[in-house]
């Protein structure tokens, strides 16, 4: 199977996977299943791409497509700062919980942190409620992506038409639902890569240029995105940004 | 040239990161002084070359538009100015600011320079993310503050990539309009998504969710780099871009007429917003946000006066952000940090600042003889020339703006004296950088003409 090229025998793998790595994004919370299903979604969006509109130029006189490389590449990347992030959290939420139980051992847990930890315990508990909504946005968006596709095509293209939809309206889905800093950075890299998209769908021969800049775009969101999750997590020792203010707000009430 | 021109103001990032990763702003005086005037020396340089007869390509690639390069001039000066505003105010011990500034100097000029629209929109994203890093260049025991900044800065990343999507995404559809011109519908698509675009950019009301919580939270002088700096240069782009494609604004009036409505609605209704504000920053926010939408009305207006009240309006509303913001920031420093919104009576204690800000305020409102008159009165001409009702709408925004500057200001700074209040007298500096801007927005209120004609010539260029 050529992997480089949609095709007969290869169509339907390359629509799954975007499918389902989009679902995967949008429902689940651990970055540990996150940040893989975004590195899927990009390398599938470039074979999607690169088929709309195949670019003449090739990486080292090689068999890869430029567009193909440059928004794989950037995927690779984005999807590994966002990894690095969230281990990085990973192992300050265990040496924090380390210090803690040491405090505890010593005799110095008192009440405010048995509030603390209760707290915690009620946040990080397993609700369906935190699984259900964000599947319904995206059933909601691939409705609307079903229905915008039919009623307003516009590059004669299906598959282009509905990869464009499909990551717009997920991307807008996951902002709307997301709570944490990363599940909003990922939301905002998936709307990004439908302009991508949309980019090699309407343009007779991509640029090399843009599809750099492009690229560093995504590189770069990535790591704001990172700066951000990490500055914001040293101090509130939480990624959810109404968790901090709501923190904030009791302690000043 | 080209190369130099693009490459410099990075390279001076990187080297500035490197200098105070080594030596620290907080712990060597030497590295605080340096972190001013490196990037000071940048920005004169990079006017200098933006000047150059041979700065623009022969192939078209890169080029400066007369428009472009007094902006950029103008806006680099100012922001030399914010520069050493931070400087005195304390604001560079972190050495996150002079990078981050001359970061997004860097990819103003390639936004303004690159002839490729699409890398344009690029641009101007980039410069978005750059300025995050000042933003949330915040001091961290106020975990209060803290969390309210991180949680704008979020806000407002979505909104600049919405923009740079939105304006990406028309883009391609002009391009797709241009090698099939029977596809007529796409000049509305076109029109309404760069419309959004740059209304989430400007943060034009009802785009504008972002700036209230930027402005009362971030540190000023990194309000004045959203605010004052990218959003003007956005500006600069969306007015040449509309000349330079005649076809979906000027030339169509049904189009034109919806921005317009859009524009001097969005002021009344930020008006009206900034009257209900709890806080000084909030207000601001929605002040210039009114403002900004009276710009739109003047860049889609088909009248010549509309698109030169606009620039003009552009001009001076960046200076006086930078002296509204350079006030605050003094403010802030010499009542250590307290929020301004607790405090009353400021003005016995900090006359210069109390003046600069009135003057801030005042011509922000189009005060006669100071800098924001020539401009309003230019967007009101042109709405008065689509009909009474436009002028009177512009007339009612201004009249809001008035009374909500007028109320804070009243109690900030004229109202009883805080029992007990420790302050710091005003740095001597920073007074003398505050007259001067006092004086230029009065120079630029009385004697407006020849501003207003290199605009008018510049325009002329990019058509």
């Amino acid at each position: 199977m050529n992997f480089f090229t949609l095709d007969a025998t290869n169509y339907g793998f390359f629509v799954g996977a975007l499918l389902l790595s989009l679902v995967v994004i949008a429902v689940y919370k651990d970055w540990l299943l996150l940040t893989p299903a975004l590195v899927v979604q990009y390398l599938v969006m470039a074979v999607i791409a690169n088929d709309l509109n195949n670019t003449a130029a090739r990486v080292m006189l090689g068999p890869v497509p430029l567009a193909v490389f440059l928004k794989g590449m950037s995927g690779v990347i984005a999807g590994l700062i966002l990894f690095l992030t969230g281990y990085a959290i990973l192992f300050a939420t265990r040496g924090f919980r380390r210090e803690e139980a040491e405090a505890e051992a010593a005799g110095l847990g008192g009440l405010r942190r048995f509030f603390y930890r209760e707290e915690a315990a009620r946040l990080n508990r397993f609700r369906y409620v935190d699984y259900l909504l964000p599947l319904g946005a995206v059933i909601i968006a691939v409705a609307a992506t079903y229905a915008l596709t039919t009623l307003l095509p516009f590059s004669g293209n299906f598959l282009g038409d509905f990869s464009f939809y499909l990551l717009g309206s997920v991307g807008i889905a996951i902002m709307v639902v997301g709570r944490d800093i990363l599940k909003l950075g990922a939301g905002l890299l998936v709307s990004l890569n439908g302009a991508d998209l949309l980019y090699s769908l309407l343009r007779n021969g991509d640029s090399p240029l843009v599809l750099g800049i492009s690229a560093t775009i995504t590189i770069l969101l990535a790591l704001l995105i990172s700066y951000l999750a990490i500055l914001y997590h040293s101090k509130m020792k939480t990624l959810i940004i109404s968790e901090g203010v709501r923190r904030k707000r009791k302690q000043v009430s | 040239m080209q190369f130099l021109i693009l490459a410099l103001p990075f390279i001076m990032t990187v080297f500035i990161l490197i200098f105070e990763g080594i030596f620290r702003p907080s712990r060597f005086v030497f590295s605080r002084t340096l972190g001013v005037v490196w990037p000071v020396v940048t920005l004169v340089v990079e006017i200098v070359l933006i000047w150059q007869p041979d700065a623009n390509s022969p192939d078209g690639a890169f080029q400066f538009t007369s428009l472009s390069r007094i902006f950029l001039s103008f806006l680099f000066a100012l922001t030399g100015v914010a520069l050493v505003v931070s400087y005195i105010t304390g604001f560079l011990l972190s050495g996150r600011f002079s990078p981050a500034t001359l970061a997004i100097c860097g990819t103003l000029v390639a936004a303004l320079y690159i002839s490729n629209i699409f890398l344009v929109t690029l641009f101007f994203v980039l410069a978005g993310f750059f300025s995050i890093v000042a933003i949330v260049d915040v001091d961290t025991e106020n975990e209060e503050r803290f969390v309210r900044v991180i949680k704008a800065s979020v806000r407002y990343l979505i909104a600049i990539v919405l923009f740079g999507l939105a304006l990406f995404i028309a883009l391609i559809f002009l391009e797709r309009l241009r090698l099939d011109p029977q596809l007529s519908g796409f000049i509305q698509v076109v029109v309404a998504l760069s419309v959004v675009g740059f209304s989430l950019r400007l943060a034009i009301f009802p785009f504008n969710l972002w700036l209230p919580d930027i402005i009362e939270e971030a540190p000023g002088m990194a309000a004045f780099l959203v605010v004052g700096l990218i959003n003007v240069a956005a500006i600069v782009f969306l007015a040449g871009f509309w000349q330079q494609n005649p076809t979906l604004v000027y030339e169509n009036y049904t189009i034109a007429q919806p921005v317009m409505i859009m524009g001097l609605a969005g002021a009344v209704l930020a008006g009206f917003m900034a009257l209900g504000q709890n806080g000084i920053g909030k207000m601001l926010a929605y002040t210039v946000s009114g403002d900004f939408a009276l710009i739109l009305f003047g860049l889609a207006s088909p009248h010549r006066t509309g698109l030169n009240g606009a620039l003009f309006e552009s001009v001076s509303l960046a200076l006086l952000q930078l002296l509204i913001f350079t006030c605050l920031s003094v403010v802030s420093y010499c009542c250590n940090g307290i929020s301004i919104n607790n405090l009353t009576g400021l003005g016995r204690r900090m006359p210069v600042a109390t003046i600069g800000l009135m003057v801030g305020c005042l011509g922000m409102v189009g005060m006669p003889f100071l800098s924001g008159f020539a401009g309003k009165y230019l967007l009101l001409q042109s709405a008065a020339q689509e009909g009474l009702v436009w002028a009177l709408a512009g007339g009612l925004a201004l009249g809001l703006f008035l009374i909500a500057y007028l109320r804070y200001f009243h109690r900030v700074f004229m109202g009883n004296d805080v029992p007990g209040l420790k302050t710091l007298p005003e740095p001597p500096a920073a007074v003398l950088l505050i007259l001067l801007l006092v004086v230029l927005v009065f120079v630029l209120g009385l004697w407006p003409a020849p501003v207003l004609g290199w605009l008018d010539e510049a325009l002329k260029t990019v058509v």
